[in-house]
C-alpha cells in the first residue's frame, strides 16, 4: 500500500500533479492518457483541511483538468481564436517548467549547504580615545567632603570565610513564624523593628519577611502603614498554633 | 604604489572591514581603475585558492570580502561557536530559483511557474535581502520587477549569476539534459 501523502504537504496543484505523475511513472506528456486526472480529483476530498486561497488553487486546477479531459472526449468545435494555446499543451509546458525549477531550487539548496562552513569576520571595534570629563558645579573641596562621608558610612566588611562550609539554614521560615507568634503573646501590636535585634543578619531579615508573608497569607496577622515611609505596624488577627502539616515556602512538600 | 603594496593594501582593508566592501570604495582609496582593481582582486583570489590557505576571497560585481576556507570549518566550530548559517525552506528556494534564473521577473511570472501565490515568498525573500525590486514592467498595472541582490551571490557562494548551476538550461525554463520543448 503506497504511503499516502496528504494534500497539505504539497506546494500547490502543480506539485501534487507532478507527484502523481512520478508515482505513476509516466511521462508528463502522457498525463491525460493515464489515470492522473482521476487520482487528482480524489484529492479534492481533502480540501477542507486547507485555507480558502490554497483550496481554490487546487480547485481551479481540478476544473482545468476536467475541461481538458472533456475536450478529449467530445468532438472539437471549430476554434474561434486559433492563436489561443491548447490548454493541454499549456499544462504540459507548465508542468515541465515547474519540474525544472523544483530541481533548480534543489541545486540552490546544495550551493547554500556548501557555504555552511564558510564564515566571515565581524568588523573591528573601533576603540575611541578616552573622553575628557569636565565637572561643573562642584568644587574640589565638596568632592573631597562627599567622598570622605561615603567612606565612613560604609559598614565594616566581614572577613571572608576562607573555608566554605555547607551549613543548615540558620534561619527558617518555620522558626521565625514561631518567634513572631511568641512576640505576639505579650502584645497585640508590634512594630516591624521589634522583630529584630540591634544588628540583624541579612538572612534573618529576609527570612523574617518571608515569615510575615506566610502569616499574612494565612490571615494570622495584619500589616498596616499609616503613611508612606512611616513605620510598619503588625497586628495579630488569628494566630495559629505550631502546625507540623503546614508547608512553608522554604520547605519541600512532604 | 608598488604592485605588491597594492595587493597588501587591499588585503589589509578587506581584513579590517570584515563586512563586504564595495569595489568602488577600494578603487577610490587606491586611486586605480576598475580594470586594475579587478586584476589585483583576481590575483589575490588565486593566491589564496592555490595553497591550503585558511582564507578565501569572494568577489562579486559590487563587493569583495574575505571569507574562511570551508575545508577548515570543523576547527572553527571546535574553537568558537559561530552563528549558524541561514537555511531556506524548499518552496522559498524554488521561488528564489525562478528569480535567479529568469530575472527580471514579476510576482505574476513567479506564480505562473510555481502554480501558487507567491506573495509570502516574495516578501520573505525581500526581507532576507535575497531579491530586490529593480524596476517596473511596462504592462497593465505596472507590476514590480524583481532581481537578485549582491547578498544573494555571497549567500550561495557565486560571483555572478552566470555561475549558477546549469544556467543556460534553467534560464530557458528547461531541465538540464532535455532538448528544448516544441509545443
Amino acid at each position: 500500500m503506497p504511503y499516502h501523502v496528504h494534500i497539505q504537504q504539497f506546494d500547490g496543484p502543480l506539485d501534487l500533479l507532478l507527484h502523481l505523475i512520478e508515482r505513476a511513472e509516466v511521462d508528463i506528456k502522457d498525463i491525460f492518457v493515464s489515470e492522473i486526472t482521476r487520482e487528482y480529483l480524489a484529492y479534492m476530498d481533502e480540501l477542507e483541511g486547507l485555507d480558502m486561497d490554497t483550496a481554490s488553487e487546487f480547485l481551479a486546477m481540478a476544473a482545468t483538468l476536467l475541461y481538458i479531459k472533456s475536450r478529449q472526449l467530445l468532438p472539437r468545435p471549430p476554434r474561434e481564436q486559433p492563436e489561443e494555446e491548447d490548454p493541454e499543451a499549456l499544462l504540459i509546458r507548465q508542468l515541465h517548467e515547474y519540474k525544472a525549477f523544483k530541481r533548480a531550487g534543489e541545486e540552490l539548496r546544495q550551493l547554500n549547504e556548501a557555504m555552511q562552513g564558510i564564515f566571515t569576520r565581524l568588523p573591528e571595534d573601533v576603540i575611541l580615545p578616552p573622553q575628557e570629563v569636565t565637572l561643573s558645579g562642584a568644587t574640589m573641596q565638596e568632592l573631597y567632603q562627599s567622598f570622605f562621608t561615603l567612606l565612613h558610612t560604609q559598614p565594616d566588611e566581614q572577613l571572608a570565610n576562607p573555608l566554605h562550609q555547607v551549613r543548615q539554614d540558620a534561619y527558617t521560615v518555620r522558626v521565625q513564624i514561631a518567634k513572631i507568634r511568641q512576640l505576639f503573646a505579650d502584645k497585640r501590636e508590634l512594630a516591624f523593628e521589634d522583630l529584630f535585634g540591634p544588628h540583624p543578619a541579612r538572612m534573618e531579615i529576609i527570612v523574617t519577611f518571608m515569615a510575615l508573608l506566610e502569616m499574612i497569607g494565612h490571615g494570622e496577622i495584619h500589616l498596616s502603614q499609616p503613611a508612606p515611609f512611616a513605620p510598619i505596624r503588625l497586628r495579630a488577627r488569628s494566630l495559629a498554633q505550631e502546625d507540623d502539616d503546614a508547608d512553608y515556602m522554604d520547605e519541600y512538600p512532604e | 604604489m608598488q604592485h605588491q603594496e597594492l595587493i597588501g593594501a587591499i588585503e589589509c582593508m578587506l581584513f579590517v572591514a570584515g563586512e563586504p566592501v564595495p569595489v568602488l570604495e577600494l578603487q577610490r582609496v587606491l586611486d586605480i581603475t576598475d580594470l586594475e582593481l579587478n586584476a589585483l582582486l583576481r590575483e589575490l583570489q588565486a593566491g589564496y585558492a592555490a595553497n591550503a590557505r585558511g582564507i578565501r576571497l569572494s568577489v562579486t560585481a559590487e563587493t569583495a570580502q574575505l571569507q574562511s576556507n570551508g575545508a577548515y570549518a570543523q576547527y572553527v566550530e571546535q574553537l568558537l561557536q559561530p552563528a549558524q548559517q541561514r537555511t531556506f525552506s524548499q518552496s522559498l528556494l524554488e521561488t528564489l530559483a525562478v528569480v535567479a534564473y529568469k530575472q527580471p521577473v514579476t510576482r505574476a511570472d513567479m506564480e505562473a511557474v510555481r502554480g501558487v501565490r507567491c506573495e509570502y515568498a516574495v516578501s520573505q525573500l525581500v526581507k532576507l535581502n535575497m531579491i530586490q525590486p529593480i524596476g517596473r514592467k511596462e504592462a497593465v498595472g505596472r507590476p514590480v520587477l524583481y532581481g537578485t541582490t549582491d547578498a544573494f551571490l555571497r549567500q550561495f557562494g557565486i560571483g555572478t549569476i552566470a555561475e549558477l548551476p546549469n544556467y543556460e538550461a534553467y534560464s530557458k525554463g528547461e531541465e538540464p539534459g532535455l532538448e528544448a520543448l516544441t509545443v
